[in-house]
Protein backbone atom coordinates (compact mmCIF):
# COMPACT_ATOMS: atom_id res chain seq x y z
CA UNK A 1 0.00 0.00 0.00
CA UNK A 2 1.70 3.43 -0.71
CA UNK A 3 2.96 5.03 2.21
CA UNK A 4 0.61 8.18 2.59
CA UNK A 5 -2.38 5.62 2.50
CA UNK A 6 -0.83 3.85 4.75
CA UNK A 7 -0.45 7.01 7.25
CA UNK A 8 -3.77 8.57 6.54
CA UNK A 9 -4.91 4.84 7.40
CA UNK A 10 -3.19 4.94 10.78
CA UNK A 11 -4.16 8.30 12.12
CA UNK A 12 -7.98 7.10 11.14
CA UNK A 13 -7.49 3.68 12.69
CA UNK A 14 -6.26 5.81 15.87
CA UNK A 15 -9.47 7.46 16.28
CA UNK A 16 -11.17 4.85 16.27
CA UNK A 17 -11.65 4.48 12.45
CA UNK A 18 -13.82 7.93 12.35
CA UNK A 19 -12.54 11.40 12.18
CA UNK A 20 -13.43 14.56 10.69
CA UNK A 21 -11.56 16.18 7.56
CA UNK A 22 -10.53 19.04 10.26
CA UNK A 23 -9.30 16.84 12.81
CA UNK A 24 -7.78 15.36 10.08
CA UNK A 25 -6.07 17.87 8.60
CA UNK A 26 -4.70 18.77 11.66
CA UNK A 27 -2.85 15.95 12.22
CA UNK A 28 -1.67 15.70 8.73
CA UNK A 29 2.12 16.57 8.86
CA UNK A 30 1.84 20.08 7.29
CA UNK A 31 4.63 19.32 4.62
CA UNK A 32 2.47 17.14 3.12
CA UNK A 33 -0.57 18.93 2.98
CA UNK A 34 -1.49 18.98 -0.51
CA UNK A 35 -0.87 14.92 -0.69
CA UNK A 36 -3.51 14.78 1.06
CA UNK A 37 -6.56 14.75 -1.09
CA UNK A 38 -4.49 12.11 -3.15
CA UNK A 39 -4.41 9.88 -0.28
CA UNK A 40 -8.20 10.29 0.65
CA UNK A 41 -9.02 9.42 -2.70
CA UNK A 42 -6.69 6.47 -3.28
CA UNK A 43 -8.07 5.53 -0.03
CA UNK A 44 -11.59 5.28 -1.31
CA UNK A 45 -10.79 3.77 -4.66
CA UNK A 46 -9.11 1.05 -2.31
CA UNK A 47 -12.13 0.92 -0.38
CA UNK A 48 -10.39 1.36 2.54
CA UNK A 49 -12.05 4.78 3.59
CA UNK A 50 -15.82 5.89 2.97
CA UNK A 51 -16.87 9.72 3.57
CA UNK A 52 -20.04 11.41 4.29
CA UNK A 53 -20.83 14.89 4.18
CA UNK A 54 -24.32 16.58 6.11
CA UNK A 55 -25.62 19.19 7.73
CA UNK A 56 -25.53 19.69 11.79
CA UNK A 57 -26.92 22.50 13.45
CA UNK A 58 -26.34 24.95 10.13
CA UNK A 59 -22.90 23.38 9.90
CA UNK A 60 -20.84 20.79 6.94
CA UNK A 61 -19.90 18.39 8.81
CA UNK A 62 -17.34 16.12 6.78
CA UNK A 63 -16.38 12.95 7.99
CA UNK A 64 -14.30 9.59 6.89
CA UNK A 65 -14.60 5.95 8.23
CA UNK A 66 -12.58 3.10 8.17
CA UNK A 67 -14.38 0.28 6.25
CA UNK B 1 -40.62 24.81 -1.57
CA UNK B 2 -42.28 24.92 -4.70
CA UNK B 3 -41.21 23.69 -8.01
CA UNK B 4 -40.69 25.56 -11.20
CA UNK B 5 -40.75 24.93 -14.99
CA UNK B 6 -39.13 26.88 -16.45
CA UNK B 7 -39.67 26.73 -20.40
CA UNK B 8 -37.31 28.13 -23.10
CA UNK B 9 -38.61 29.60 -26.34
CA UNK B 10 -36.60 30.10 -29.44
CA UNK B 11 -37.59 32.42 -32.21
CA UNK B 12 -37.45 33.07 -36.28
CA UNK B 13 -33.70 34.80 -35.05
CA UNK B 14 -32.53 32.25 -32.76
CA UNK B 15 -33.47 34.49 -29.52
CA UNK B 16 -34.46 32.68 -27.03
CA UNK B 17 -37.11 33.92 -24.15
CA UNK B 18 -38.44 32.00 -21.28
CA UNK B 19 -41.47 31.63 -19.42
CA UNK B 20 -41.96 30.24 -16.04
CA UNK B 21 -44.57 28.48 -13.84
CA UNK B 22 -44.71 27.42 -10.16
CA UNK B 23 -46.09 23.96 -8.83
CA UNK B 24 -46.60 22.69 -5.34
CA UNK B 25 -43.84 20.27 -4.09
CA UNK B 26 -46.30 17.74 -3.55
CA UNK B 27 -45.57 16.13 -7.21
CA UNK B 28 -43.41 12.97 -7.81
CA UNK B 29 -40.84 12.90 -10.00
CA UNK B 30 -43.04 10.75 -12.15
CA UNK B 31 -45.79 13.37 -11.98
CA UNK B 32 -42.77 15.82 -12.97
CA UNK B 33 -41.76 13.87 -16.03
CA UNK B 34 -45.52 13.20 -17.35
CA UNK B 35 -46.12 17.23 -16.51
CA UNK B 36 -43.98 17.98 -18.72
CA UNK B 37 -44.50 17.37 -22.27
CA UNK B 38 -48.20 18.29 -20.87
CA UNK B 39 -47.41 21.32 -20.27
CA UNK B 40 -44.61 21.98 -23.32
CA UNK B 41 -47.72 21.13 -25.39
CA UNK B 42 -50.26 23.26 -23.70
CA UNK B 43 -47.91 26.29 -24.30
CA UNK B 44 -47.17 24.74 -27.74
CA UNK B 45 -50.30 25.48 -29.16
CA UNK B 46 -50.57 29.16 -27.88
CA UNK B 47 -47.02 30.00 -29.20
CA UNK B 48 -45.27 30.60 -32.76
CA UNK B 49 -41.50 29.73 -31.31
CA UNK B 50 -39.98 26.15 -31.19
CA UNK B 51 -39.72 25.03 -27.61
CA UNK B 52 -36.06 24.35 -26.76
CA UNK B 53 -35.87 23.02 -23.16
CA UNK B 54 -38.58 22.55 -20.31
CA UNK B 55 -36.32 22.52 -16.72
CA UNK B 56 -37.96 22.06 -13.43
CA UNK B 57 -36.00 23.53 -10.80
CA UNK B 58 -36.45 23.17 -7.22
CA UNK B 59 -36.57 26.88 -5.23
CA UNK B 60 -34.08 26.19 -2.07
CA UNK B 61 -34.44 27.94 1.08
CA UNK B 62 -31.57 29.84 1.68
CA UNK B 63 -33.49 31.05 5.41
CA UNK B 64 -30.63 29.84 7.77
CA UNK B 65 -27.61 29.50 6.65
CA UNK B 66 -25.02 30.61 9.08
CA UNK B 67 -22.41 33.38 7.63
CA UNK B 68 -24.33 34.39 4.54
CA UNK B 69 -23.31 37.59 3.48
CA UNK B 70 -21.78 39.71 1.15
CA UNK B 71 -18.18 40.89 1.72
CA UNK B 72 -16.82 44.14 0.10
CA UNK B 73 -14.71 41.42 -1.65
CA UNK B 74 -17.40 39.08 -3.07
CA UNK B 75 -16.77 39.10 -7.09
CA UNK B 76 -19.24 36.74 -9.22
CA UNK B 77 -16.15 37.14 -11.93
CA UNK B 78 -13.74 35.20 -9.53
CA UNK B 79 -14.82 32.14 -9.94
CA UNK B 80 -14.06 28.75 -8.89
CA UNK B 81 -13.80 26.05 -11.83
CA UNK B 82 -14.03 22.54 -10.83
CA UNK B 83 -14.71 19.46 -13.50
CA UNK B 84 -15.17 16.01 -12.25
CA UNK B 85 -15.75 13.03 -13.74
CA UNK B 86 -18.46 9.84 -13.97
CA UNK B 87 -17.64 6.55 -14.46
CA UNK B 88 -18.27 6.53 -17.55
CA UNK B 89 -16.15 9.20 -18.12
CA UNK B 90 -18.45 12.42 -18.53
CA UNK B 91 -17.31 15.17 -17.61
CA UNK B 92 -19.34 17.26 -15.44
CA UNK B 93 -18.28 20.98 -15.18
CA UNK B 94 -19.09 23.50 -12.08
CA UNK B 95 -18.22 27.03 -11.74
CA UNK B 96 -18.58 28.90 -8.48
CA UNK B 97 -18.87 32.92 -8.95
CA UNK B 98 -17.43 35.24 -6.41
CA UNK B 99 -15.02 32.72 -5.14
CA UNK B 100 -13.43 33.03 -2.00
CA UNK B 101 -9.55 34.26 -2.26
CA UNK B 102 -9.29 32.00 1.29
CA UNK B 103 -9.65 28.59 -0.91
CA UNK B 104 -6.98 28.64 -3.21
CA UNK B 105 -3.70 26.80 -2.49
CA UNK B 106 -0.60 29.90 -2.69
CA UNK B 107 -0.79 33.42 -3.62
CA UNK B 108 0.61 32.62 -7.18
CA UNK B 109 -1.18 29.49 -7.90
CA UNK B 110 -4.20 29.16 -9.88
CA UNK B 111 -4.88 25.51 -7.68
CA UNK B 112 -7.33 25.63 -5.39
CA UNK B 113 -6.76 23.92 -2.06
CA UNK B 114 -8.30 20.31 -1.90
CA UNK B 115 -6.87 19.99 1.34
CA UNK B 116 -8.75 23.11 3.03
CA UNK B 117 -11.97 21.90 5.14
CA UNK B 118 -14.02 24.09 3.14
CA UNK B 119 -12.81 23.09 -0.59
CA UNK B 120 -12.55 19.45 0.72
CA UNK B 121 -16.58 18.96 1.58
CA UNK B 122 -17.37 20.87 -1.52
CA UNK B 123 -15.50 18.24 -3.51
CA UNK B 124 -16.77 15.23 -1.60
CA UNK B 125 -20.34 16.79 -1.71
CA UNK B 126 -20.07 16.42 -5.54
CA UNK B 127 -18.34 13.54 -5.10
CA UNK B 128 -20.35 11.39 -3.00
CA UNK B 129 -23.40 13.32 -2.14
CA UNK B 130 -24.93 14.83 0.82
CA UNK B 131 -26.36 12.48 3.59
CA UNK B 132 -30.13 13.90 4.34
CA UNK B 133 -32.79 11.86 6.22
CA UNK B 134 -33.67 8.50 4.23
CA UNK B 135 -30.20 8.41 1.79
CA UNK B 136 -27.89 10.55 0.14
CA UNK B 137 -28.64 13.00 -2.51
CA UNK B 138 -25.59 13.09 -5.38
CA UNK B 139 -25.09 15.11 -8.00
CA UNK B 140 -24.83 13.47 -11.70
CA UNK B 141 -24.64 13.91 -14.90
CA UNK B 142 -27.01 14.61 -17.92
CA UNK B 143 -26.82 10.63 -18.01
CA UNK B 144 -27.71 9.93 -13.95
CA UNK B 145 -24.25 8.70 -13.64
CA UNK B 146 -22.53 10.19 -10.44
CA UNK B 147 -19.48 11.71 -10.20
CA UNK B 148 -16.49 9.62 -9.03
CA UNK B 149 -13.23 11.77 -9.76
CA UNK B 150 -12.20 15.26 -9.45
CA UNK B 151 -9.82 16.15 -12.75
CA UNK B 152 -9.22 19.84 -11.77
CA UNK B 153 -10.40 22.68 -8.99
CA UNK B 154 -8.72 26.09 -10.10
CA UNK B 155 -9.54 29.39 -9.69
CA UNK B 156 -10.57 31.66 -13.12
CA UNK B 157 -11.94 34.76 -14.09
CA UNK B 158 -14.92 35.32 -15.95
CA UNK B 159 -16.76 38.36 -17.18
CA UNK B 160 -20.06 38.71 -16.49
CA UNK B 161 -20.65 41.67 -18.78
CA UNK B 162 -22.34 43.74 -15.71
CA UNK B 163 -19.26 44.85 -13.77
CA UNK B 164 -20.14 48.31 -12.33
Amino acid sequence: MDELVQELMNLVNGANGTMTHATLLAAWPADKRGALPKAIKTARQLNLLTQEVKLVDGAIVHTYKKV
Amino acid sequence: MPIEIITTVEDRSGTKGSTSVKVLDTATLAQLNAFAPLWATALNNVILGKITSVFANLIGSTFGITGNTGTVDADVEHVGKFQFRTATGNRVNINIPALDENAIAAYSSDTLDEAAPEVAAFIAAMETGVTVTGGTISPCDIGEQSIVDTLFAREAFRNSGARK
